[in-house]
């Protein structure tokens, strides 16, 4: 271990920032705090994003990992202990250098700190709390941070660390109990969910606190978030959102967010994908997210008993509208908030403008494309006035054949050539995470 | 039939409310004035142009019965919008304000107004670019241990961009340079932020920076190459929700 003691600040992020990159969560909102004239820092409520990386995702927190000297052994994962990998453990002081230094330059909005588990989960979550604490304390940092909450560490310490945290997670890792147990020998779903709960608890007793007294301390402000691995194991679709759902709904998480499975090690458990990661299936269950958290939609109503995962050529709303016809078309200057959010291409921004602007007058397809509502996809399902923008009939192929986005990302190898729907249900059960066996059959 | 007036305004908030004052004050009849900005348009036949001089006492009179009549959050978004790059854009205030003043509050909502929704594009312009630029300016540290930033952002922004960075730092001595408006906000450690206008500041005295600045520069760069995901690579996702033209001001993508 002496010649990590000679390792410079430099190499050290490049190693721990190399190893914290898989985890998703690099959102900094949900809690606005003015510096009030002293230390440094503030957040606002919306979050800001300082940088875009290469594939396109923000850069908001300093992403890092405390240590990747990590003593489980999950498959999945670069820095299990099988792995013969460079090793590197941060000091507090380093981190918080490193914070504040990239903070006044207005690099990043905050700090992000996850760790492998160093000997084991107390330890680790102590230097955790450590950090942040100098952070806090010392340094007088009021920016946003976000922390891990280490699985199977001893609750009080997770306690400590949520009065000076904004955010904390818990990740999942694997939608289903089987999954982790196959994955992630070290960890069991039993002693991820608890943190979790612990977390859950001390947040609403924090605010039923404030409530009574205006200077209660403030645990986690910016709630919880969670993280799954997308396409490593065979879940479907509905399982994977069926998940999330009693997630929001059982732990009152803020976010959940879906990480598309990139291979990193050679395992036999692992499936090889030849075709890049799916991409695609991410893309959609973040669309089925938003459908859950804002738009009033509950996971059974986007799958059928036939379709257990997304379509790959439609999002899912559009595939919910097509299967519900008997529900269109809509009338835009009739119809409430919630049913105007049912309509594919129509969202949280549009539907707002539309009640507001239609108590002064009827509106009609030009006044609603000046408001900036799109109408490309919602065009099929509204009417104006009673009239439809075009003489067009609802109709399942025809729409169908017209929606389909050529922009969007398809899987390489399938491409939509304008065939009807029908055709397509070839590939109504196709699954994302198994292009290979797929590709083997010739299907592709 | 009347001939039309035409006022011309200066290019500030101040400048289109003193516009609105004179409006109002010669009961000429709305129909047949509009405010234009200096240079915006070629001069037409048969109208009468007047100058505005600007009037700071004029403009608040007209700030706070906005702020009266209408609403506070129509004076924020008004003053949004005549920040804006925008032409036409002192004709669409002054006529929300004509709407307002008969309606009241309840003109923000009548998105179908083609004034209402032009004034109301115009601020969303606005604070699009100042969300962006929040988190786009970067600082570097100089000798004298100043903080400095350059940006040459679309809108003129400065204004609105200085109360959440002297939030943020409040200990430290900062400086955003507008290269291209040649504007500055100033920050004192410690004590408020101010405007100044009609300053050059020279590019040596900008690259003057202190020794850490190097160091953080070269971490800062390792660490957004680093977090790339080669497997998910996306340049155009990139520059969709970065666009170049913010790009010659930030080390890691220079």
């Amino acid at each position: 271990m002496d010649y990590l003691s000679e390792m410079n600040v430099g190499e050290k992020l490049q190693i721990l920032a190399d190893a914290a990159k898989y985890d998703v969560s690099c959102s900094s909102s949900g809690v606005k705090r003015s510096s009030g004239g002293s230390g440094i820092g503030n957040a606002t409520a919306a979050g800001i994003c300082h940088s875009f990386a290469g594939d396109g995702r923000c850069i908001s927190l300093l992403k890092i990992l405390m240590s990747n000297d990590c003593v489980y052994d999950c498959k999945y994962c670069a820095n299990r202990v099988s792995n013969d990998v460079p090793r590197a453990t941060f000091t507090p002081q380093e981190i918080c250098d490193l914070t504040i230094g990239f903070y006044r330059r207005n690099y990043i909005e905050g700090l992000f700190l996850s760790s492998g588990v160093v000997k084991n989960a107390s330890y680790t979550m102590e230097l955790i709390y450590m950090t942040i604490r100098l952070l806090r304390e010392v340094h007088r940092f009021k920016g946003y941070i976000h922390v891990k909450a280490i699985p199977g560490a001893d609750p009080l310490i997770i306690e400590k660390t949520g009065f000076l945290a904004d955010r904390m997670s818990c990740n999942l890792e694997l939608p289903t109990a089987e999954s982790l147990k196959l994955l992630a020998p070290n960890k069991t779903r039993q002693t991820i969910l608890k943190p979790m709960r612990q977390i859950q608890n001390c947040i609403s007793q924090s605010k039923n606190e404030l409530i009574l007294y205006k200077h209660a301390p403030d645990f986690v402000p910016a709630g919880q978030s969670t993280q799954m691995i997308i396409g490593a194991t065979p879940e479907t679709d509905y399982q994977i959102v069926s998940v999330a759902e009693s997630l929001y709904n059982k732990f009152s998480l803020k976010r959940v967010y879906y990480s598309a499975y990139i291979p990193v090690n050679q395992d036999n458990t692992l499936p090889a994908l030849p075709l890049g990661p799916p991409l695609l299936r991410e893309h959609r269950l973040y669309q089925a997210d938003w459908l859950l958290r804002f738009y009033g939609f509950n996971a059974g109503e986007l799958f059928t008993e036939k379709q257990q995962n997304f379509n790959i050529f439609l999002d899912p709303k559009c595939n919910w509208a097509l299967q519900h016809l008997e529900q269109f078309p809509i009338e835009i200057n009739k119809a409430d908030y919630y049913t105007l959010l049912r309509i594919p291409g129509i969202g949280v921004t549009s539907a707002k403008r539309i009640c507001q602007a239609r108590k002064f007058n009827l509106l009609d397809f030009d006044d609603i494309k000046k408001m900036g509502v799109v109408l490309k996809r919602a065009l099929y399902f509204i009417t104006c006035k009673g009239k439809l923008m075009y003489p067009i009939k609802i109709d399942e192929d025809y729409i169908t054949r017209n929606l389909v986005d050529p922009k969007e990302r398809l899987p390489k190898g399938i491409s939509y050539d304008g065939g009807i729907y029908k055709q397509l249900s070839l590939f109504d059960d196709y699954h994302f995470g198994q292009d290979n066996i797929l590709a083997n059959q010739g299907v592709i | 039939m009347k001939t039309r007036k035409i006022f011309i305004c200066e290019d500030s908030f101040e400048g289109i409310l003193t516009g609105v004052f004179e409006a109002y004050i010669c009961r000429y009849g709305h129909d047949f004035i509009s405010l234009e900005l200096n240079g915006e348009d070629q001069p037409q036949f048969f109208c009468e142009y007047y100058p505005v001089e600007t009037d700071i006492v004029k403009a608040t009179k007209v700030g706070q019965a906005i702020r009266k009549k209408i609403s506070f959050d129509a004076y924020e978004m008004l003053h949004e919008a005549s920040l804006a790059n925008q032409t036409k854009k002192a004709e669409a205030i002054y006529r929300f304000l004509v709407l307002g003043f008969k309606m009241g509050p309840q003109v923000m909502s009548h998105l179908s107004n083609p004034y209402i929704l032009s004034v109301m594009k115009l601020s969303k312009a606005v604070t699009r670019e100042l969300q962006r630029l929040e988190g786009f300016v970067r600082f570097r540290e100089l000798e004298n241990g100043i903080m400095f930033s350059k940006l040459a952002p679309k809108h003129n922004q400065l204004i609105l961009l200085a109360p959440h960075f002297a939030d943020r730092f409040p200990e430290e001595n900062w400086m955003i340079y507008d290269e291209d408006r040649k504007a500055a906000c100033i920050h004192k450690a410690g004590q408020g932020w101010g405007m100044v206008s009609n300053i050059k500041i020279e590019k040596e005295l900008m690259s003057q920076v202190s020794e850490e600045e190097e160091l953080f520069l070269k971490l800062w760069k390792s660490f957004t190459k680093t977090i790339t995901i080669e497997e998910r690579k996306n340049a155009r996702l990139q520059m969709n929700m970065m666009p170049k033209m913010y790009w010659k001001n930030m080390p890691e993508v220079e």
